[in-house]
C-alpha cells in the first residue's frame, strides 16, 4: 500500500458504501435501464474489493452521463465525448486507481468515436461502460449512431438510412482485451461482467442495452435475452479473435432482427496493457507518477537530484 | 422596438421560439441543413427536420455525429455552391470553432442561429453569451435579438450579408429565454422572402469546370493577405447590413434600421445609458420606464450587431451620456468583461469619455430582477472617471456565502 492510496484494503465492502449522500437517488425516468447499470456496479464493486476511495468514475455528457453523480467514488463529469481520453491520463498518472469511463451510445461511439477506437488500441488498464439505449434520451429522443437503419425518430421522421454501429465488432478491431454485452434486464449477468471487466488487466468494453422507456418506446426492452455462455445454442471460444470476430457479427445482426444475445464475446489475458508496455521499455515508473506529490520524502529526493544535476 | 403587440395581429403566430426560427429558415429555403443535438438548440433542427420529412422544405438533412461534422458538413455544402444552415449551443459551437475559423478563411457563407448558453464547467445548459463571445475573432458577423421575431429576421438578414460578404454568420438569440418562450411573431412567407433574399449566386465554389484548391498551406507571404481579406470584408459588411435592413424595412415592414441596423435605442439620447446584449433588454426597458417616471433621465443603447464592431454608431450613441452602464452575461478572466472593453476601446479617440461602470450578470440563467438592474442604474449615476481597474467593473450577484465555502 503506498503513500498516498488506500489500495488492497483489506475488509468486506458494502454496495450501500457506493450511494452518495448528496444525491442517493438517480433523477433517471422511472423504468430507465441506466438504474441497472448503476445497481450493477455496486454490487460488483465487493467482488472486486474496491472501496470508493480507490474508483474514480470519468463520464461523458447524456442521461446516463449523470453516473457519477449518483455513485459514491472520484467523479469526474468531462465534456460530450471525452471520457476516455480524461480516464486513461488519470490511469497513467495512478495506475493504482480503478478506473471507469462510461457514457451512451451517442457519447462513446458517435462525437466521442475515435477516443474509443485509440484507447482501445492502446489497451489501457480501464473499464469502459456504454449504456446502449439506441438514442439519444437526454436531447430528448433523435436517432443515435446505434439506432437501427429505418429509426424514425425527430430528427429522421423517415427513418434511419443509415446501418447502426457495430460496437463490439468496432470495439475488438481497435484492439479491447476485454468484449462483452449485458443488458439491464440481466442484472445478475451484469453485476458479473462488470466485476470480470474491471478485474480484468487491460481495456475492457462493457455494451450495456438499457431500455429508454421515454424516448425509444419502439425500442425492444431487451427481453428475453439469451446468454451465449449459458445456452447450448453457442459454442465459441472467447479467446479465439476469428470466431469472436463471427459470433459478434451475429450478435449484432439478431439484435437489430429481435432476438437479443449477451455475454463475453472476447478475452485476451496475455497481451499486455499499455502501462505494461511502458514500463517494459523503461519510459515508464513501477511507482505511480502521481505518488510523488503526496510523498514527503519525495521534495528530498527530489533536491538530492537536482544537486546532483548541477554539482 | 421589440416591445411585443398586447395582443397579436391577425397575421401574427404563436409558437415556441425554436419553431419561429425554424419557420423563418425554411422561408430563406436552405439547400442543406446540419445539425447535433444540443439543447437549448434541438428544437429549430428537429423542427427543420420535421418540414424537410413533411415535404414544405426541399432541403438535404443531414444528421451527423458531432458538432465538427455538422459545421464541416456545411463548409463542404457552401463550398459546392449551396445555403448552408447549422444551429448550436454552447459546447457545440466550442466545438464547431476549429471548422468555423476555416470556413470565414475560405469566405464561404453559412448562416447559424446559436441558443446561447453558458460553456463548462461547470456544466449549464442556461443562457449566457459566453459561447458567442469565444468565437469572437474567428471572421464570423454575430448578431444578437432581444425578441423571437428579431431572432427569426436576423437569420433571414444574415442569409443575404453573408451571402454577400462571403463570411458566416452567427445570429445570437439567448437560450430559453427565446428559445422556449411563446412568443405571437410573423413567419415570412416565401413570396416576402423572395423579393428580399436572392438566390445565392456564390462567389467562390468547388466548380468543375474552373479548378481551384480551399484553405490550402499559405506561406508567411501569403497568410496574412489572406486573413486581411476577412476584416475587409468585416469592413465592408457594415454597408451591405446598412442596405439589407433597409430593404428588409421596405419588404416586411419591420424597422431595425437605427444606426444603420447596428444599435436599438430606447431613450437613447438620456443622462445615463445602459448597454446590453439580448433578451434582458426586455427587463431594462421596463425599468428604465420606472426610473423615468421618478425623474431619472436613464436610457438603453442595445448592439444589435456585435461583429463588426458598430464603433461610429457607439461613438455617437454614447459620446454625450454622463456615465454608461453596461450589463453584461460573459466575462474574460484576467481583465474585464470584452464587450465593456470593447466599448471603451471605441471610445478611446473618440470626442468625448464617459465614465463607463460594467456589470457582470445573468450567468448561467441567473434572474436578473428588476430591484438589480436599478442598483445598477444607480451605481451607473455615481460613475465619475479616474477610476480605479477594481471600481470599472462588478459582480452584483455574487453570492458571497458561496465564495466563502458556504454550501447553500
Amino acid at each position: 500500500m503506498s503513500a498516498f492510496s488506500a489500495i488492497d484494503e483489506d475488509r468486506e465492502i458494502d454496495p450501500e458504501e457506493y450511494t452518495p449522500g448528496i444525491e442517493p437517488q438517480a433523477t433517471w425516468c422511472p423504468g430507465c435501464g441506466d438504474f441497472s447499470v448503476l445497481k450493477a456496479l455496486k454490487q460488483a464493486m465487493p467482488e472486486v474489493g474496491r472501496t470508493p476511495e480507490e474508483v474514480l468514475t470519468v463520464t461523458g455528457i447524456g442521461c446516463s452521463s449523470k453516473l457519477n453523480s449518483y455513485f459514491e467514488s472520484y467523479g469526474f463529469h468531462s465534456i460530450h465525448g471525452r471520457s476516455l481520453p480524461i480516464a486513461r491520463a488519470a490511469k497513467l498518472a495512478n495506475p493504482d486507481l480503478e478506473v471507469i469511463a462510461a457514457g451512451g451510445d451517442g457519447d462513446g461511439y458517435g462525437i466521442g468515436g475515435n477516443h474509443f477506437i485509440h484507447t482501445a488500441r492502446e489497451n489501457h488498464d480501464m473499464t469502459y461502460i456504454v449504456f446502449n439505449n439506441e438514442i439519444f434520451g437526454l436531447t430528448k429522443g433523435q436517432t443515435s449512431p446505434t439506432s437501427p437503419k429505418g429509426h424514425k425518430s425527430k430528427t429522421q421522421p423517415h427513418g434511419s438510412a443509415k446501418d447502426p454501429i457495430r460496437p463490439l465488432s468496432l470495439g475488438l478491431t481497435a484492439g479491447a482485451s476485454y468484449v462483452a454485452r449485458t443488458a439491464a434486464t440481466n442484472p445478475n449477468q451484469a453485476a458479473e461482467i462488470l466485476a470480470e471487466a474491471i478485474e480484468h488487466d487491460g481495456f475492457a468494453h462493457v455494451d450495456f442495452l438499457t431500455q429508454c422507456p421515454t424516448w425509444n418506446k419502439d425500442a425492444k426492452s431487451y427481453v428475453p435475452y439469451t446468454d451465449v455462455q449459458e445456452s447450448d445454442e453457442f459454442d465459441f471460444d472467447v479467446t479465439d479473435r476469428k470466431e469472436a470476430a463471427e459470433m459478434m457479427y451475429e450478435v449484432e445482426s439478431k439484435l437489430y432482427e429481435g432476438e437479443v444475445l449477451t455475454g463475453r464475446f472476447y478475452v485476451d489475458e496475455d497481451r499486455p496493457s499499455y502501462t505494461e508496455e511502458k514500463q517494459a521499455t523503461g519510459e515508464m515508473p513501477e511507482e505511480p507518477l502521481a505518488e510523488k506529490y503526496f510523498d514527503e520524502d519525495s521534495e528530498w529526493k527530489r533536491s538530492y537530484d537536482l544537486l546532483e544535476h548541477h554539482t | 422596438m421589440a416591445k411585443a403587440e398586447q395582443n397579436p395581429s391577425d397575421e401574427q403566430e404563436v409558437m415556441k421560439g425554436t419553431s419561429a426560427v425554424a419557420k423563418g429558415v425554411m422561408a430563406a429555403d436552405p439547400d442543406v441543413v446540419s445539425a447535433y443535438p444540443i439543447t437549448p438548440q434541438t428544437g429549430v433542427v428537429e423542427k427543420l427536420s420535421e418540414l424537410v420529412a413533411d415535404g414544405q422544405l426541399d432541403s438535404e438533412f443531414i444528421k451527423v455525429d458531432s458538432e465538427f461534422n455538422a459545421a464541416s458538413t456545411c463548409i463542404g455544402a457552401s463550398a459546392a455552391g449551396a445555403r448552408a444552415f447549422s444551429a448550436t449551443s454552447s459546447q457545440g459551437l466550442k466545438l464547431m470553432s476549429e471548422p468555423l475559423f476555416t470556413a470565414a478563411g475560405m469566405r464561404l457563407p453559412i448562416v447559424m442561429a446559436v441558443a446561447n448558453r453558458s460553456l463548462s464547467a461547470p456544466l449549464s445548459i442556461w443562457a449566457d453569451h459566453t459561447d458567442a463571445f469565444a468565437e469572437r475573432d474567428g471572421g464570423m458577423l454575430q448578431f444578437h435579438a432581444e425578441d423571437v421575431q428579431e431572432a427569426i429576421d436576423h437569420v433571414l438578414m444574415g442569409f443575404r450579408v453573408a451571402e454577400q460578404v462571403n463570411l458566416p454568420v452567427l445570429s445570437n438569440f439567448d437560450g430559453f429565454i427565446l428559445t422556449h418562450v411563446q412568443e405571437p411573431a410573423d413567419i415570412p412567407t416565401e413570396e416576402e422572402v423572395n423579393e428580399f433574399l436572392p438566390p445565392r449566386d456564390p462567389e467562390f465554389t468547388l466548380d468543375p469546370s474552373d479548378p481551384k484548391t480551399m484553405g490550402a498551406f499559405a506561406r508567411p507571404e501569403h497568410w496574412t493577405e489572406t486573413r486581411y481579406a476577412i476584416q475587409e470584408a468585416m469592413m465592408e459588411s457594415k454597408d451591405v447590413w446598412a442596405q439589407t435592413v433597409q430593404e428588409f424595412k421596405e419588404v416586411f415592414g419591420r424597422d431595425y434600421t437605427e444606426y444603420n441596423g447596428m444599435l436599438d435605442t430606447y431613450h437613447g439620447d438620456a443622462d445615463y445609458r445602459l448597454v446590453a446584449l439580448g433578451s434582458i433588454c426586455g427587463t431594462i426597458r421596463g425599468v428604465i420606464d420606472e426610473y423615468r417616471e421618478q425623474g431619472v433621465d436613464v436610457g438603453l443603447v442595445r448592439p444589435r450587431v456585435h461583429r463588426p464592431f458598430p464603433t461610429e454608431e457607439l461613438r455617437e450613441a454614447l459620446g454625450d451620456a454622463e456615465a454608461v452602464g453596461v450589463l453584461t452575461k460573459e466575462m474574460s478572466p484576467g481583465y474585464e468583461s470584452a464587450l465593456a472593453g470593447e466599448i471603451k476601446g471605441t471610445l478611446y479617440h473618440a470626442e468625448n469619455q464617459p465614465p463607463i461602470k460594467s456589470f457582470v450578470i445573468g450567468m448561467a440563467g441567473r434572474d436578473v430582477n428588476a430591484p438589480e438592474i436599478g442598483t445598477m442604474i444607480e451605481e451607473t449615476m455615481e460613475a465619475s472617471a479616474p477610476m480605479t481597474f477594481e471600481e470599472q467593473e462588478s459582480w452584483p450577484q455574487l453570492r458571497e456565502k458561496l465564495l466563502n465555502g458556504g454550501d447553500q
